[in-house]
């Protein structure tokens, strides 16, 4: 049978002390995981830090070989799991990699700050593994892609157990983390009619400039979600979601420091977020994965016997979100 | 045996370092899996039981004080030959010590496992074991003073780790604790018990409770020690339920130590290796005031010399240590450890409470 | 300096020229530098003795041998009664007179007497005070202990104005007698820390002992450690400082070093400059000489270590660096480490031996130029370079020159240990030092105080330093007959922050 190719990304170490010690991006199909003692060196892998899956074998189940590696006390826990959408020879193949001494080290320090910026969701071994096991949540991976021999994150995986089901681009991925719980930098496009604010344009907005609607960029600064199980039968659940944040761009004159306005343009932006939120919770939910822990929240409720993975399984596609934003908007710039 | 010891005064220790002690011989070999064997049993109520195991605790070192107290004093090998004669008494102070001897033994083959586990799999045990026990020798050779010191500075040079859980704790999902008061009595009870038997080491206070210069204190400070252990176990257990998955925990044998491995500072980027060759700091204490009861309770029952006994068996453990390899075995070695210490640390002293109580009855009465 | 009985039997009353002759040849052996000196009177004549490099010779003819020339009458009385030297002694054995000769002393005696008469004249050959070598200050008092006992006396008694100051007086050394001081102030010094000092000093009977860093050695509690268990120390201020804290101080003669006893582990990290800079300088200092300390010990180790068994801890970008730089070294970490370590102490060794001026040129030669072309040749790795250089320099921050040595010598075996084991081999080996310093003892009180015997009252006077006002405790763990230094004045705390 045709294994798909899959590769580790290993800094390879000298022979114990003697001669060179050299750092060495590997890369070595699956098969061959045992057979990479035919390197010159002796390979350690204390210092792996990207492991990266074919997307064939994402599709299959990853966590019988997270297993092996999750079982060797030498291997670090900070471990960034990752998927590539193209082949991965591809992405270990692409030659721009800043500069960074290999590309191995590249990935690390690509999903490194990915993850700093809160534009990923960190997903290291632990933290992989431990959604795996959790009864009522799936685990995230960032997902690698090549663009002009150049490697980038470009949306994060959806895992159901440890199969990759689909995929979300980065856009999405701040509702998704919107949905997830607390975190701290992250912006989004709003669209507004511009009939609506028609009254608050300031004066000297011609004619000329009038366009249908406008686009909003709101930066968010602070959220607070409260997630509640409304009833199990049926699996009902409400969200609200309190977020603070402020106006980086807006690309048509509205006077913003007229409260009528400020109001329109908070709840139209409500609405927006809201929608969009309740679209990547359907795509979710149709995936079958349950990457917002709604699951988790379930078995606290749930007393008389543990929950398990099947049967939230069947409970989770069912399952019915009210969500409320209440969006303030805190500062709006100096120039409006 | 009964007639009262008179220990020199330049060789009493204060009691205020009972609090480090008994501590440190808490906390050892037994807390890095501690989260797990109660989270078997008592999954996120597993604190639940940790208190409990706490209360009991509390109340056999209570009940331990109050027989050294009843008797003039005398320590162990005395309670035990003025409850049940000289000949019987002299038969359980051997079993005791071999008791002693056991726990010894386990806590040094738990410690070559961490080393084989985590830093060197081809290291040979007994060599692993050679090291420990050099530092063992060295500690107990030159008596009591320096066994306590070495505990009260180990300490000093240890006790910063647990701090470094502050990561782990950021990684908390507050989810994993709900719902409280899950799980049944019976498994909050067997929580309990199997908590009690990892945190063994108190019995040190039969034996050392003649060496107390001031001995009005100890009860002060025995309890407190057995509290900074709870709370200590408390905020392991309590950070390993929130960082581990439910499943994930049950297979972890050691969670503590797991938990060191996502620590990477900026020129460290593996805390884990060193935590685990650090821990070798944590567990010389026990093993140090271990080799000490053993030997002395040798010295008292069989009139062997100290340093005799102290080399005779320090060889045998070399010796076993050495034997012993495989993983399994160790576990089940160590589980049967936790089953005889709850006999010998917790049912003990409340067996033998009814003698005391007598004892002074009879005092009162003659009097 | 009359320490052996005299056993040999008097030889008064005799001639003159017998007395002389029995000088030369049965106690000097023919020496060409006794010199006599004969002044006849009417009825009889005198004669004066004194060996002709041990007096200073203008002070004997002016005030000795003048006035006995012109003198009337030849008696001892009369003699006492002119010459103006204080100290004449009376003495009847050959042995005794000619000891009192080679301790500077000029003989007198007239003929036919039952007696001869000695008066002190002796010249000793001694240094002025200058600045303190070894143990230089940047701030405070620059002088430094000297050769000569009277000198240190001198200097001691002047600094510590004080009554309670006790001096006792001994003498050790068969063969060269040497003369030790046991200083201390009656009112803090602990009771059984004098007994003990007392009791070791009398039992010490040996030849010679040579200089007082070498009497430490005689007297301390274990001689098979590395650490040193006294304090030697060439600062007068130190010396002084330290029997204000209620310690024991020992001056010997014809050595520039006093010593100071008992003393802790963490004392040698302290300087008395943490004293005269500000207090909080000072703790800075103190805790960073200890820090030092610490780093001089373990750091070199751990290179070994991550570099022979766990490469994982060492952070990536490092590890490229690294791994380039190591590409060429043929040896293993061990080897290139102990290449190093040695090189550094070869080049500190040279520049102590050698003069002051070329020891300076050698440390840049040894430092610089070895060291660049160590790297350029594929001997070691650039960055063990930095390593050991910071591990050398953090050694010499300990202002005891023993215990820097001490320091640099244990790397050694935790080098060796770390390159076998990694860091299991280094937590051994600290272990093993952290329980060795346990079991020491410094005149029969513990060494590792006051970290055992916990003293958490004592950090003020052994980790760290505060304000002088609100330290007002001498240290618990030396326990000084009284603790308190002085009372603590009263401040008059505002009630609120405007009144």
């Amino acid at each position: 049978m045709m294994q798909p190719p899959f590769y580790i990304n290993l800094i390879q170490i000298s022979p114990m002390p003697r001669r060179l010690l050299k750092v060495v991006a590997v890369r070595f199909k699956w098969q061959n995981l045992r057979q990479i003692k035919k390197s010159g060196y002796k390979i350690v892998n204390g210092q792996l830090q990207t492991i990266l899956f074919g997307p064939e074998i994402a599709a299959e189940g990853i966590f019988p070989l997270l297993d092996t590696l999750e079982r060797d006390a030498s291997i670090s826990d900070m471990l960034h799991v990752a998927v590539s959408r193209q082949k991965s020879d591809d992405i270990l193949s692409a030659s721009n990699y800043e500069q960074a001494p290999n590309i191995g080290t590249y990935l690390d320090r690509l999903i490194n700050t990915a993850v700093v910026n809160e534009r990923l969701i960190s997903s290291t071994l632990h933290e992989f593994l431990r959604d795996y096991f959790e009864v009522g949540k799936d685990p995230m991976v960032p997902m690698l892609y090549v663009d002009d021999n150049k490697v980038e994150v470009n949306s994060i995986g959806a895992m159901q157990d440890d199969r990759l089901v689909g995929e979300f681009t980065l856009e999405e991925a701040f509702y998704v983390r919107l949905l997830n719980g607390t975190f701290h930098s992250g912006s989004a496009e709003v669209e507004i009619k511009t009939d609506l604010v028609k009254e608050y344009l300031s004066e000297f907005v011609t004619d000329e400039m009038y366009e249908e609607s406008f686009i909003v960029v709101i930066d968010k600064l602070n959220n607070k979600m409260n997630r509640t199980l409304i009833s199990k039968d049926p699996l009902k659940f409400h969200v609200e979601l309190d977020v603070s944040a402020r106006v980086i761009e807006m690309n048509q004159r509205v006077d913003l420091d007229i409260p009528e306005a400020l109001k329109i343009i908070e709840e139209q932006s409500e609405l927006h977020l809201k929608e969009e939120a309740e679209k990547i919770l359907k795509e979710a939910q149709e995936m079958n994965s349950d990457i917002f822990g709604f699951g988790q929240e379930y078995s606290t409720h749930v007393r008389d016997k543990r929950l398990t993975k099947e049967e939230w399984r069947e409970l989770y596609p069912d399952m019915e979100v009210d969500i409320t934003i209440n969006l303030d908007i805190e500062r709006f710039g100096i120039i409006h | 045996m009964k007639t009262p010891l008179q220990i020199p005064i330049d060789k009493k220790i204060k009691a205020v370092y009972l609090l480090l002690i008994i501590h440190t011989m808490q906390v050892g070999v037994g807390i890095a899996g501690l989260p797990r064997f109660i989270f078997a049993e008592a999954k996120q109520d597993s604190w639940i039981s940790l208190l409990l195991a706490g209360i009991i605790i509390h109340i056999v070192v209570a009940i331990i004080i109050f027989v050294l107290r009843t008797y003039p004093n005398t320590d162990l090998l005395g309670v035990l030959s003025y409850c049940f004669g000289n000949i019987f008494g002299k038969i359980l102070g051997m079993i005791f010590t071999f008791y002693f001897f056991l726990v010894f033994l386990s806590i040094l083959l738990n410690y070559v496992e961490f080393v084989q586990v985590f830093i060197f799999p081809r290291m040979p045990s007994w060599f692993i074991s050679l090291l420990l026990i050099s530092l063992v020798f060295y500690a107990v050779y030159s008596g009591l003073r320096v066994a306590v010191g070495t505990c009260i500075v180990f300490y000093f040079a240890t006790f910063w780790i647990a701090l470094l859980l502050i990561e782990p704790i950021t990684m908390i999902e507050f989810d994993h604790y709900f719902p409280i008061f899950h799980a049944s009595p019976t498994e909050i009870l067997e929580g309990a018990r199997i908590t009690t038997y990892s945190l063994l080491g108190f019995e040190l206070l039969w034996l050392i409770y003649p060496f107390i210069q001031d001995q009005r204190k100890i009860g002060r400070y025995a309890q407190g020690a057995v509290a900074i252990t709870i709370l200590y176990g408390l905020y392991v257990v309590i950070v390993s339920i929130g960082y581990f998955s439910a499943d994930q925990l049950e297979e972890k044998i050691w969670p503590l130590l797991t938990m060191f491995k996502i620590l990477s500072l900026p020129m460290f980027e593996r805390f884990d290796i060193l935590a685990v060759a650090l821990w070798m700091m944590v567990i010389l204490p026990n093993l140090i005031m271990f080799a000490w009861m053993i030997s002395y309770s040798c010295k008292r029952v069989c009139g062997f010399k100290q340093k005799h006994s102290l080399v005779a068996f320090l060889l045998v453990a070399l010796i076993i240590s050495s034997i012993v390899q495989k993983r399994e075995n160790v576990n089940a070695f160590t589980t049967f450890i936790g089953e005889i210490g709850f006999g010998f640390g917790i049912l003990f002293p409340l067996l033998i409470l009814p003698f005391a109580i007598f004892h002074r009855w009879k005092g009162k009465k003659q009097s | 300096m009359r320490r052996r009985t005299n056993k040999s039997k008097g030889i008064f009353p005799c001639q003159l020229t017998e007395l002389e002759k029995k000088l030369h040849e049965d106690y000097f052996l023919d020496s060409p530098d006794l010199t006599t000196k004969q002044i006849d009177f009417d009825n009889k004549s005198c004669v004066i003795l004194y060996l002709n490099h041990m007096v200073r010779k203008q002070y004997l003819y002016n005030q000795l041998i003048k006035p006995i020339q012109f003198s009337t009458t030849a008696s001892y009385e009369q003699f006492k009664r002119i010459v103006p030297v204080a100290g004449d002694e009376a003495l009847n054995t050959l042995d005794a007179i000619g000891e009192e000769l080679i301790g500077g002393a000029a003989c007198v005696y007239i003929e036919g007497e039952d007696y001869a008469l000695t008066f002190p004249v002796p010249k000793l050959e001694k240094r002025n005070p200058e600045r303190a070598e070894a143990e230089s200050l940047i701030f405070g008092p620059k002088i430094s202990f000297t050769e000569s006992l009277d000198t240190n006396l001198n200097i001691v008694h002047w600094r510590m104005d004080t009554k309670t100051l006790k001096v006792e007086k001994f003498i050790i050394g068969n063969t060269v007698p040497t003369e030790v001081r046991l200083i201390y102030l009656e009112e803090l010094a602990n009771e059984d820390n004098v007994i003990e000092m007392r009791r070791r000093l009398e039992e010490l009977s040996v030849d010679d002992i040579i200089e007082s860093s070498t009497l430490t050695q005689y007297i301390e509690d274990n001689s098979y450690t590395i650490f040193p268990q006294f304090l030697v120390t060439e600062l007068p201020d130190r010396f002084c400082y330290s029997l204000k804290e209620g310690k024991l101080g020992l001056l010997v003669d014809k050595s520039p070093t006093g010593i100071i006893a008992p003393i802790n582990f963490l004392s040698f990290f302290e300087s008395t400059e943490d004293l005269y800079t500000r207090w909080s300088m000072g703790s800075f200092i103190r805790v960073m000489r200890i820090v030092a300390m610490f780093i001089s010990v373990v750091l070199t180790p751990l290179y070994v270590a991550a570099l022979t068994f766990h490469y994982e801890i060492i952070p990536t970008a490092l590890l490229v660096s690294l791994g380039h730089s190591r590409s060429r070294v043929p040896f293993p970490p061990l080897i290139e480490a102990f290449v190093l370590e040695i090189l550094i102490e070869l080049v500190r060794e040279a520049g102590a031996r050698l003069p002051t001026k070329v020891g300076q040129t050698m440390g840049i030669v040894g430092g610089i130029v070895i060291g660049q072309a160590v790297v350029q040749a594929g001997f070691t790795s650039n960055i063990l370079i930095i390593i050991v250089a910071l591990s050398a320099l953090a050694s010499y921050t300990a202002p005891s020159y023993l215990m820097g040595s001490a320091i640099r010598i244990i790397r050694f075996p935790i080098i060796l240990l770390a390159g076998m084991w990694g860091f299991i081999g280094i937590i051994f080996s600290l272990s093993f030092i952290v329980i060795h310093l346990i079991k020491q003892r410094s005149l029969n009180r513990p060494y590792f105080a006051p970290i055992y015997p916990f003293q958490p009252r004592d950090v003020d006077n052994s980790l760290i330093r505060l304000p002088f006002l609100s330290s007002n405790k001498r240290a618990y763990s030396g326990s000084p007959k009284k603790i308190t230094r002085f009372k603590k004045p009263n401040k008059n705390k505002p009630k609120d922050i405007d009144e």
